[in-house]
């Protein structure tokens, strides 16, 4: 009977675990884009029609993973008092936002409108779920959306199914003392000059290098990996076989070169190190400071990022657009195909993303907790500072004096982040974005490590990096 | 309340009704996931398009994990991982609970070790794994304290730990300033640190059911074992150990099982070995769990349920098969054991 009992429980304690993730039984989601659509575009909805405030009325359904969502819906309310709006905010830890709302579409039980992270938006654009907004593009170009934030938001037939009130793009963050001991100049329109391309850069991290020892182009090779898939001519999966950019390859050199001249400092993003550095409070074994010159990170970095943790060397930053455009990062709102309040949540899509006023009070810090409890007295303290780089290019050309007297302008030595984040939002493009992105480049950028450690050479590597793709991916062509 | 017939039907009615929440629990929560990943093992769940029909491919899932390398490598590690640290905990549990319990050294203050060697249990494990990657940095504490006292730069000259493992860090005139050891890209030391977090986390528990088990053995078997001039040794390999044998059990199956499901130490030392920590290693003591995770379950449209029910599947036949030889072992030596105990008994 012991026996038996311990047979048992261990089948449960084994079984438990493994089918722990699972319960979202067979909801099948959908990537690579080959596939059909799940359900027809539903009907058009007259998305352009002006709306009155005031007129709309019945019910809005928002699902959200993120409660900057909340504060739109409220601003929302005060347009339109007579829509009632039910807020649902589940975190995506676990990917239970995701798991949630594809529960909720395989049950036909949709909420009207959804948020969606830059690690699953192209998911749903991709799946068929999301409704199909193209009609709302004059308006989008009217406001200036930046053109990358809304190919994110097109699915592969060229239809628009999710727009983002803000804008992501990421640039080089540098630090203004060892420009100037270095090359005897700060300003960011000669860091730029020093960092423009790739060959650039690797000439400038050498010449730092050569200044002296202890001062290192980046933390880690590992923080340019993902700003070089950006630069991909084609997307990971073309015709259904996995293919490796001659660009992203070119990574196995670059990483090299860093790693063996020592232009990188061997301290990973995110790590105790890192953050330390920022703050000048690096130190090797000896207990000498090891520099750190630049960071990739985008809009988000500056104030929740670095700033936190960097208020010893408040003003010796700079921002420069770097060698590489790259976006990182962003919310999209969508309106779901089968929404049973089609009308509100159009409506609220134009309110939240395309709208100028809101966006600009959004931009601008308006939107505080006293002004939203005026709106609705049951909220919880949520608010939005001021700072948000926003998805217009109109409104990023004339907030820039907002930001000028901005904590951001002390923090970067007098240096505007909006203008300069704007600046390179103009010039940042994103193509050949695909579901699988992330866990493809997951793996190779493990592939890039092996080969740098000398765990593998650089066939190895990339056999490695293809056998883990394969067990990812089997149905793609591998023949 | 009158008759005893009536007493015992409302009685067996009513236990019915107290069971039922945890049935219904166990079936809706346990039993039917159970269920449908064995049914799922056997389907096209790839997760890949939104209105795909699951349809039933056979062995075809099963098939690919058997020729997943990566998976395949990872149950020899699994099973190291568990081996180096299961025997010293057992070890280390055992002696120290014969010195806690022994009626000759009376220790003093038991207690308070017993609460002190269990409290890492009291702890995340993937608090201790995070808080261990911070602590093996690659300028981290552990290494300034090993460069510090002469450690690193011996490990280094010595060739116990090889060059492209250390990181030379120069000063501003380009001379070696410092160094330090890449701890995170050494797999043989990540695995023996995975084991070690193990052992520390878990050598308190099994202390204190290892205690339990010996102050339950009559202390008359020890007097008598004195008394007929038995030593130490003696004592411990004949009354003991052949005593705890049901207690021995219980700690190796579930340690057993917890050890084939291991993953968040190692996952998390393999994130730290991947993007974002370089001088990371290649997941050389990546565990069935972590390979399973890793590999179906990443991403969240490249997963692939089918080929991780069957993983899983892999993972429960694995622990089944140890358990039942486990079992089987232990009942051989059973076996034996009451005869043995009677004829002593016969000779007192």
């Amino acid at each position: 009977m012991k026996k038996l009992l311990a047979i048992m429980l261990s089948m449960f304690m084994v079984l438990g675990l493994a089918v722990g993730c699972n319960s979202d039984e067979g909801s099948p989601s959908g990537p690579s884009g080959n596939d059909t659509p799940g359900t027809p575009d539903a009907p058009p909805v007259p998305v352009l029609e002006e709306v009155a405030e005031g007129e709309l009325d019945g019910d809005l359904v928002v699902w959200s993973f993120t409660n900057e969502v909340e504060v739109m819906t409220v601003a929302f309310q005060d347009a339109q008092p007579n829509v009632n709006v039910t807020y649902v905010m589940t975190p995506d830890t676990d990917d239970q936002f995701k798991n949630n709302l594809l529960n909720a579409v395989f049950a036909g039980n949709v909420p009207d409108v959804v948020s969606l992270e830059s690690a699953f938006v192209r998911e749903f654009v991709e799946n068929g779920t999301l409704m199909n907004l193209s009609d709302l593009r004059g308006l989008s170009n009217e406001i200036g959306a930046y053109d990358f934030m809304v190919d994110i938001g097109t699915s592969p037939d060229g239809a628009i199914r999710a727009f983002t009130y803000q804008v992501t793009p990421g640039g080089l963050f540098y630090r203004r003392g060892i420009a100037s001991d270095v090359w005897g100049n700060d300003s960011p329109e000669f860091v730029q000059g020093k960092v423009a391309s790739e060959d650039a850069f690797l000439a400038a991290a050498r010449e730092l290098k050569a200044h002296a020892a202890n001062i290192y182009m980046v933390a880690s090779v590992n923080e340019f990996f993902n700003p070089t898939y950006n630069l991909r001519a084609q997307p990971w999966i073309t015709d259904n076989k996995l293919v490796i950019d001659p660009k992203v390859e070119s990574l196995f050199e670059l990483a090299k070169t860093f790693r063996d001249e020592d232009l990188e400092a061997r301290a990973g993003q995110w790590s105790g190190e890192w953050f330390s550095s920022f703050n000048s409070d690096f130190f090797d074994t000896a207990g000498n400071e090891m520099r750190i010159f630049s960071y990739f990170l985008p809009t988000w970095g500056l104030p929740y990022v670095i700033m936190p943790a960097a208020e010893n060397t408040v003003g010796d930053w700079g921002l420069v657009d770097g060698p590489f455009p790259y976006s990182w990062g962003g919310t999209w709102i969508g309106a779901m195909n089968d929404a049973p309040n089609a009308k509100n949540a159009v409506e609220f899509v134009k309110f939240a993303a395309l709208s100028l006023d809101n966006l600009r009070n959004w931009a601008t810090g308006v939107y505080t907790n006293d002004y939203l409890k005026a709106i609705n007295p049951d909220i919880a303290d949520i608010s939005q500072g001021p700072g948000d780089v926003v998805n217009s290019k109109i409104l990023v050309a004339e907030l820039e004096e907002f930001f000028d007297t901005a904590a951001t302008a002390d923090f970067l030595g007098g240096q505007n982040s909006y203008t300069a984040f704007g600046a390179i939002a103009g010039n940042t493009q994103l193509k050949n974005l695909q579901a699988s992105d992330g866990t493809i480049q997951d793996a190779f950028g493990n592939a890039v490590n092996a080969f740098i450690n000398g765990e593998r050479d650089r066939d190895e590597a990339l056999e490695a990096f293809r056998s883990e793709i394969r067990n990812i991916l089997p149905d793609l062509d591998w023949s | 309340m009158k008759g005893k017939i009536r007493l015992g039907t409302k009685v067996d009615r009513w236990g019915f009704v107290f069971v039922a929440p945890f049935l219904i629990g166990i079936a809706i929560f346990t039993l039917y996931p159970i269920i449908n990943m064995v049914i799922m093992s056997f389907q096209n769940a790839t997760n890949r398009s939104f209105t795909q029909e699951l349809r039933f491919i056979g062995l075809d899932n099963y098939q690919a994990v058997f020729n997943n390398e990566t998976f395949m490598g990872s149950i020899g590690t699994t099973w190291k991982i568990w081996f180096m640290n299961f025997v010293p905990q057992i070890g280390i549990a055992l002696l120290l609970s014969v010195w806690f319990t022994s009626l000759r050294l009376r220790l003093k203050f038991i207690g308070i070790f017993r609460t002190i060697f269990y409290l890492p249990n009291l702890l995340m494990p993937a608090t201790v794994a995070g808080l261990y990657t911070m602590l093996i940095g690659n300028q981290g504490p552990i290494n300034k304290l090993l460069y510090n006292l002469g450690i690193s730069q011996w490990l280094a000259s010595s060739g116990i730990v090889s060059e492209n493992r250390v990181q030379v860090v120069a000063g501003i005139d380009g001379a070696p300033d410092a160094i330090s050891i890449m701890f995170a890209s050494i797999p043989e030391f990540m695995t023996g640190m995975v084991a070690y977090i193990q052992w520390w986390l878990w050598f308190g528990s099994t202390i204190i059911i290892v205690m339990a088990g010996m102050t339950s053995i009559s202390v008359s078997l020890y007097e008598s074992a004195y008394v007929d001039g038995a030593g130490g040794g003696t004592i411990f390999f004949k009354i003991t150990l052949p005593l705890l044998r049901p207690v021995m059990l219980y700690i190796l199956v579930t340690s057993l099982v917890g050890g084939m499901q291991i993953i968040d130490i190692p996952y998390i030392f393999g994130t730290a070995g991947g993007i974002g920590r370089p001088g990371g290693t290649l997941n050389e003591f990546a565990t069935m769990n972590v390979v399973m995770i890793r590999e179906y379950f990443r991403g969240p449209s490249t997963r692939n349920l089918g080929l991780a029910a069957a993983a899983g599947m892999v993972i429960f036949a694995v622990t089944l098969i140890a358990t039942i030889i486990l079992l089987f072992i232990m009942r051989i030596g059973k076996d034996k054991e009451p005869k043995k105990l009677k004829a002593k008994k016969g000779g007192v």
